[in-house]
């Protein structure tokens, strides 16, 4: 399944923008996901929800993204959580025991 | 799936298992580690017991599990292996191989009688299982761990669980493993009770490589599992990965020495391994300031130092660890198995193919097309090749034959309260896979005659000067196209005299015969022959010598025995590497053609001797002639221009008077019909590309006969000896 980004056009200045990821986020979307991530974070927002309900299939590129792009959001001063998640991403979530630290608002890893 | 297919392999398997149980249990005294050997036998019983249970062979699977749950315990450290246990375990194995041998018979229904035979042995493995409890020690049981030097005086850690730090390399991802797989494989072998997950080597997000693997795990896994099976779930990516597995319980410093490995921030990690479980924070307290204090006191230099004393040991785990590797993979990875028949098959076909590469070969040179020729010389070298590879599928070390014999003397040296051992040399030379199941009997008989009479008891060794435990050795090795294998022991060395004195009862040689050393211990193989003064149930059971040199014959073998007194005996037998095709050299004798073995011919020289002598001088030396026209009384003068064909046999040379040499032949070896089994120095025969048939000689038989006969020429003739004669040669 190809996978899309959505970023709304309207920007509320310092509100949480959300960023929904559908579809697949394996290492054949992993460069594609990580501009998707590097631009959510450039933009304004200081917090960014990141909504995963719609994800069908993630492994370790896709987490490992995750985590870069939360880091990358403390270094920046912004947080950076997931809202939602997908059956497949809880499981593997829940595997690597990173649950709650996509949950916090403040980066504990 | 067909059923009785998969039956097939079970039983193949199971044996397989059930020799690798029997080896460790007989090693298991001689390894210093002997985790690894226990969790090998474990290994064995627990696939048996499984396997057979998908069977529904529900005798196999009741005993076993007895087996297992023993086994068990001697792996928790609760049973200590000793050698009445060893003993109690190999029987245990031959009754699991006795039921699997039942079941290869085609007998699937329950056995009463093997109940029987399982009851005496089912009561021990129970009554150890009942005192174990009892018997177990309040204080944390040994694990296989506790091999480490018992000087370290820290106890062992309170976790029950295994502990597992994994950093993957970069380019485990594109290589198209991910780490989700393997920890979810983990999730199968047992609970993960703990996991944290380091992106210890993360960049920022906008200079990493989305496709890069950045992670490491640091696991606590519950799991029965042994280290090789949690190893093993990581063997696909080990050279990509850093694995590190630390044994439940293990001591306090083997978690020092993992952060310190590993090398990343010790309180980071510290705080991981309590955060997984695996150690408390009491635990890491004491790590930490141990490490701390060691790195304070020592200067670098020591540390270092230190680290350098540490290597050895970390060499012989890897060491260890790659031969795991190597024997788990050997049988299952770099072999198949091939059905004996169609290796036969192609066997007989390559020989077809020789006699017919020979045909063609002598129609291109009958042509005289250039061209043909050459095509016909690069086909023959193939062909020749295509020979040596299908003979090589058929040869097979001699290690696993010689393994089987530590068994052997296991049970013999209990038997006879004899403490014998057993050393192995060579085990890496093949021979041809027929031969090999064929020396099995002969070399059995050799290994416990030497061992009944050879060896003598611990007084008398001891009497002597000789260590008390006797040793027996088998040995293999390579010459001149042969495969030598020899039984040797450290015993009283053989008695002349008897041999003699009892020759002459059974009227085998005339009372006052002078016979030379070699001549009187060839006397053993003669039928009927047996010096031993008491009949034990091992030797003297009819089954003598002369069986195992009749066995050895019938393979074109020769059985050779040296002996010194006080020393030893050794009992060489020389067998050809292979029974189908050899190379063969071609000489002519009038119209007929003979083959002679290529690999036993050392030279071939221009015919020159004084008329009417039977030998000649080759740089010096005597080299005794054989003509071959005498021998076979081949009519018609022999040709101008003879030649000699030097060969070497067990040491000795002897030329052969040929009219003609003709080259090298690929030989197939085609037996001689029984009619015509009594006739003497031919060993077969082969198919010439013209059609014509040649024989193939057999030099030893030969050499042999030669010798006989210019002794009997020499003993009625009161003529001087060969010595003297070879010395007015050689003035």
């Amino acid at each position: 399944m190809k996978q899309t980004a959505k970023t709304p056009s309207r920007k509320s200045k310092g509100a949480a923008t959300p960023l929904q990821i559908d579809g697949d986020m394996t290492i054949y979307q992993a460069d594609e996901l990580k501009q998707k991530l590097l631009g959510t974070l450039a933009g304004p927002a200081a917090a960014v929800q990141v909504d995963l309900h719609n994800v069908s299939e993630i492994d370790t590129a896709g987490v490992q993204l995750l985590i870069a792009a939360k880091h990358a959001a403390t270094a920046l001063g912004k947080t950076l959580t997931v809202t939602a998640c997908s059956k497949a991403v809880t499981e593997v979530l829940e595997l690597f025991g990173l649950v709650s630290f996509f949950a916090d608002a403040a980066a504990s890893a | 799936m067909n059923l009785d297919q998969a039956l097939q392999t079970f039983i193949v398997e199971s044996r397989e298992l059930l020799e690798d149980m029997e080896g460790a249990l007989l090693g298991i005294r001689d390894v210093e580690d002997q985790s690894a050997s226990i969790n090998a036998i474990f290994r064995a019983a627990h696939t048996i017991k499984g396997s057979a249970g998908l069977f529904g062979l529900d005798q196999i699977v009741e005993f076993t599990h007895v087996v297992e749950s023993v086994l068990d315990r001697v792996r928790e450290g609760t049973i200590a292996i000793d050698d009445p246990l060893v003993a109690l375990l190999l029987g245990c194995s031959d009754h699991m191989g006795g039921l699997i041998g039942a079941l290869a018979a085609g007998q699937t229904d329950r056995d009463a009688a093997a109940d029987e035979r399982a009851a005496p042995l089912l009561q021990r493995l129970r009554a150890l299982l009942g005192e174990a409890p009892a018997a177990a020690p309040s204080a944390p049981a040994a694990t296989p761990a506790a091999a480490l030097p018992a000087a370290d005086a820290e106890g062992p850690t309170g976790a029950d669980h295994w502990h597992i730090s994994l950093r993957f390399g970069r380019e485990v991802l594109r290589n198209g493993m991910d780490p989700l797989s393997f920890l979810r494989y983990l999730g199968k072998l047992g609970e993960i009770t703990g996991l944290v997950t380091l992106p210890y080597a993360l960049p920022a997000l906008a200079d990493m490589d989305p496709e890069a693997c950045y992670l490491g795990f640091e696991i606590a896994l519950k799991s029965a599992a042994d280290k090789a099976a949690i190893e093993g779930a990581f063997e696909f990516v080990i050279d990509d990965c850093q694995v590190h597995i630390l044994a439940p319980r293990s001591r306090i410093s083997e978690y020092v020495a993992l952060i310190e490995q590993i090398g990343e921030e010790p309180a980071r990690l510290g705080e991981i391994l309590v955060h997984c479980g695996s150690l408390t924070a009491r635990e890491l307290e004491g790590a930490l300031s141990r490490q701390k204090e060691s790195a304070l006191h020592q200067p670098l230099g020591q540390i270092l130092v230190e680290q350098g004393t540490v290597q050895p040991a970390v060499v012989d785990a890897a060491l260890s660890r790659q031969k795991q590797v190597k024997d788990h993979k050997s049988p299952e990875g770099q072999s198949i198995r091939v059905d004996a028949e169609k290796l036969d098959h192609l066997i007989n076909l390559v020989g077809e193919l020789i006699t017919a590469g020979a045909a063609a070969n002598l129609a291109a040179r009958r042509s005289r097309n250039v061209e043909v020729q050459e095509a016909n010389s690069q086909l023959a070298s193939l062909v020749q090749e295509v020979r040596d590879s299908a003979l090589q599928l058929r040869m097979v070390k001699i290690g696993a034959t010689f393994s089987r014999f530590r068994r052997v003397v296991h049970d013999v040296s209990r038997e006879i309260g004899k403490d014998i051992e057993l050393q192995v040399r060579g085990e890496d030379t093949e021979l041809d896979k027929t031969v090999v199941e064929k020396i099995g009997d002969p070399l059995t008989h050799l290994v416990r005659n030497a061992m009944d009479h050879g060896i003598e008891n611990a007084e008398t060794r001891v009497a002597r000067g000789k260590p008390a435990h006797g040793t027996v050795t088998l040995n293999a090795f390579h010459d001149s196209g042969s495969i030598v294998i020899e039984v040797k022991d450290d015993g009283g060395g053989l008695n002349r005299e008897r041999i003699l004195a009892k020759a002459i009862e059974r009227g085998l040689v005339e009372p006052g015969a002078a016979l030379t050393d070699k001549e009187t211990y060839g006397l053993i193989f003669e039928p009927g022959f047996s010096t031993a003064e008491q009949i034990t149930n091992l030797s003297g059971r009819g089954v003598g010598m002369d069986v195992v040199k009749k066995n050895i014959t019938a393979l074109r073998g020769t059985v050779e025995v040296s002996s010194e007194p006080g020393a030893g005996t050794t009992v060489s037998l020389r067998l050809p590497l292979t029974l189908a095709i050899i190379d063969g050299f071609l000489v002519g004798l009038g119209k007929s053609s003979f083959v002679i073995p290529l690999e036993m011919i050392e030279e071939c020289i221009e015919f020159s001797t004084e008329t009417g002598k039977d030998y000649t001088d080759l740089r010096g030396q005597v080299l005794p002639l054989i003509r071959l026209r005498d021998t076979f009384r081949i009519e018609g003068s022999a040709g101008s221009r003879q030649s000699i064909v030097v060969i070497k046999h067990a040491g000795k040379r002897t030329g052969i008077v040929v009219d003609a040499l003709l080259g090298e032949f690929q030989t197939v070896i085609k037996p001689l019909n029984r009619m015509f089994g009594q006739v003497k120095c031919i060993s077969g025969s082969t198919i010439l590309g013209s059609g014509e048939v040649a024989l193939i000689l057999d030099a030893p038989a030969l050499i042999s006969q030669t010798a006989q006969r210019e002794m009997e020429r020499a003993k009625s003739a009161g003529a001087p000896s060969r010595e003297i004669q070879s010395s007015t040669v050689g003035a």
